[in-house]
């Protein structure tokens, strides 16, 4: 026996090894961890288990056998973040490039299905070259089980991707189907096609960074969520992301102690400006509001007219979507609606409630926004709200006009309860763009027609203007001080917190894509 | 440290408040933008003094543009 098992360890060590030195440090000379160093400073200490480190490729051509080595470049296993259990994957760059074959995928697929199994939340570290042309089809072939579990684990446990090295080709789709995307600027690249076949095929040049590093996705394409300075910073992010998750959707989002009562704060009466053309930064109002420090923004740079995010209320879990009319005047756009709705879908997977802070003229007009398809982007938004089940509570703070209105407050398509400041401004439009319609011919009939209009601009808002004629119809529920937002808010929350609510059974649903 | 502080949309400036030599603390308006009808004031971050304003009113901007420096 003693035999057998120093056997083992040499052949474990070997494995652990089998970087060495060289590899090692032609990792650190891009600027990179290794795979090692990436899974020890993600988990907790010394929580780390290997599955399957002997799992070698099972190809002999083009002189596979020579170079095969155990684990086929990919670390699988399970460990602890803050205590829970995750399930992982880290892709060795320094062994065959990181590349994937048919093993590769495997190990990848049988992780995969472990945290489906086990109700754990999936962390893929990506830094691979791509599919293993050695393996040919069967490399493709592991892509597909790798994409379909993805699919079918959405919604079921949270699906985080660090992107860490390139990413190219198929491979991106692990992370296209994930619920977050990290990235790292300086080492990440994500494309589907690089700037070589890019050059060759249509003859535009352009460098790795520029066409798929971490600020182009976080900044204008979307598909990164997160974006960091260094590989740490991004760690600490996901272990922070990671604490305000359920570990799969048949739980509730952990609850933290909060470290502030519900005391009014006088300093929120001065933040929204009475006139509708000042804006303001809606962060002043989340800091202010939710659990001191507690937000987590999510595409904090993508889609700006619109913040999302993690929050604490009270100590409870809350996805928060408002509008920033600090940017583009806080309208919906076509990058908007997709940013909201998959961040609302993800909520309601997860049972996290929902709180809209609304200040929005509306949905941006413009021809390129129309021929880039608003209408099935914008009606994402409906339907996932309409979908949601999860609680779902609005605050109208100032501007909620027209089909802004419909989507983020309308009491009937979806939100459980609306509250308002004294502020807000509910309309089918702002009044000049209304009372220019309704008495169109009596101001081009009066003798001076700019006068006339701010007149009735004047009665019309005297009438219509504020919150109080939406409360007397009932489709606002109470109009509160800003000083008593976060007490409020957090009555209204605690007030539906254990909802009940049925969606007709069905196979799925055909969310406009 | 200096600080640059860059418009983060295509506005139009509206006002500068500030000149270079003018003492600013954290928050205070630099500069008024306007954007799709909207006041956006620019505020500095950071305490300091103004180093150099970069833009007049009038002038557009486009995401990313320098409009001064705090140090």
């Amino acid at each position: 026996m003693e035999e057998l098992v120093k056997d083992l360890e040499a052949r474990k060590r070997a494995i652990r090894e089998r970087d060495g030195e060289k590899r090692v440090s032609s990792q650190h000379k891009k600027g990179k961890l290794t795979a090692w160093e990436r899974i020890e400073r993600l988990l907790d200490r010394d929580s780390f288990s290997e599955i399957n480190p002997f799992v070698t490729t099972r190809v002999t051509d083009f002189g596979m056998d020579k170079k095969r080595m155990p684990g086929d470049a990919v670390i699988t296993g399970y460990g602890r973040i803050n205590g829970r259990k995750v399930y992982l994957f880290s892709q060795d760059f320094t062994t065959l490039g990181g590349s994937l074959g048919e093993m590769h995928a495997q190990k990848i697929a049988r992780i995969q299905d472990l945290a489906m199994a086990n109700g754990c939340p999936l962390i893929q570290m990506n830094d691979s070259g791509g599919a293993r042309i050695q393996e040919g089809i069967l490399s493709l072939n592991g892509y597909g089980a790798i994409f379909k579990r993805n699919s079918l684990a959405s919604g079921v446990i949270p699906q985080l991707s660090l992107i860490l090295g390139p990413s190219a080709g198929g491979a991106v789709y692990a992370s296209g189907l994930s619920d977050f995307v990290f990235m790292v600027r300086g080492i990440s690249r994500m494309y589907i096609t690089g700037p070589d076949v890019i050059k060759r095929v249509a003859g535009e040049e352009i460098g790795h960074e520029e066409l798929g590093g971490a600020d182009v996705h976080a900044q204008v394409s979307g598909v990164a969520h997160f974006a960091h300075e260094t590989e740490d910073e991004c760690f600490k992010a996901v272990r922070r992301l990671l604490s305000y998750l359920p570990q799969n959707a048949y739980e509730v989002p952990p609850y933290r102690e909060p470290d502030r009562g519900l005391a009014s704060d006088e300093a929120l009466d001065k933040v929204i400006p009475l006139d509708p053309e000042e804006s303001y930064d809606v962060h002043e109002v989340i800091e202010a509001v939710f659990d001191a420090g507690s937000f987590m923004e999510i595409h904090e740079e993508y889609a700006m007219n619109v913040v999302v995010g993690l929050a604490r209320l009270n100590g409870h879990v809350v996805g928060i979507v408002a509008n920033q009319p600090e940017f583009m005047a806080g309208v919906l756009d076509i990058n908007a609606s997709d940013k909201i709705a998959r961040f609302v879908r993800f909520c309601d997977c997860f049972n996290i409630p929902l709180v809209n802070l609304i200040d929005t003229p509306g949905y941006l007009p413009g021809s390129t926004q129309e021929f880039d398809g608003i209408i099935r982007h914008g009606a994402k938004i409906l339907y996932a709200y309409s979908e949601a089940t999860v609680p779902k509570i609005v605050l109208i703070m100032r501007k909620a006009y027209g089909g802004a209105y419909i989507a983020l407050c309308s009491r009937d398509m979806a939100y459980d309860r609306v509250l308002a400041y004294p502020t807000a401004d509910i309309a089918v439009m702002g009044a000049e763009g209304a009372v220019a319609i309704i008495f169109r011919k009596e101001i081009a009939a009066a003798q001076d027609p700019e006068k006339r209009l701010e007149e009735l601009k004047r009665q019309y808002l005297e009438k219509f203007g504020g919150p109080y004629l939406s409360a007397s119809y009932g489709l606002v529920d109470q109009v509160i001080a800003p000083a008593e937002t976060r007490r409020e808010l957090f009555r209204a929350l605690d007030s539906i917190l254990e909802k009940q609510e049925s969606r007709p059974e069905k196979k799925h649903g055909n969310i406009p894509l | 440290m200096a600080k640059e502080i860059k418009a983060k949309m295509l506005s139009k400036i509206l006002e500068v408040k500030v000149k270079p030599g003018d003492a600013v603390k954290a928050k205070d308006v630099l500069l008024v933008l306007e954007s799709m009808k909207m006041k956006i004031p620019v505020r500095t971050p950071i305490d300091g003094v103004v180093k150099s304003v970069e833009v007049k009113p009038g002038d557009t901007v486009d995401r990313n543009s320098l409009l001064a420096v705090v140090e």
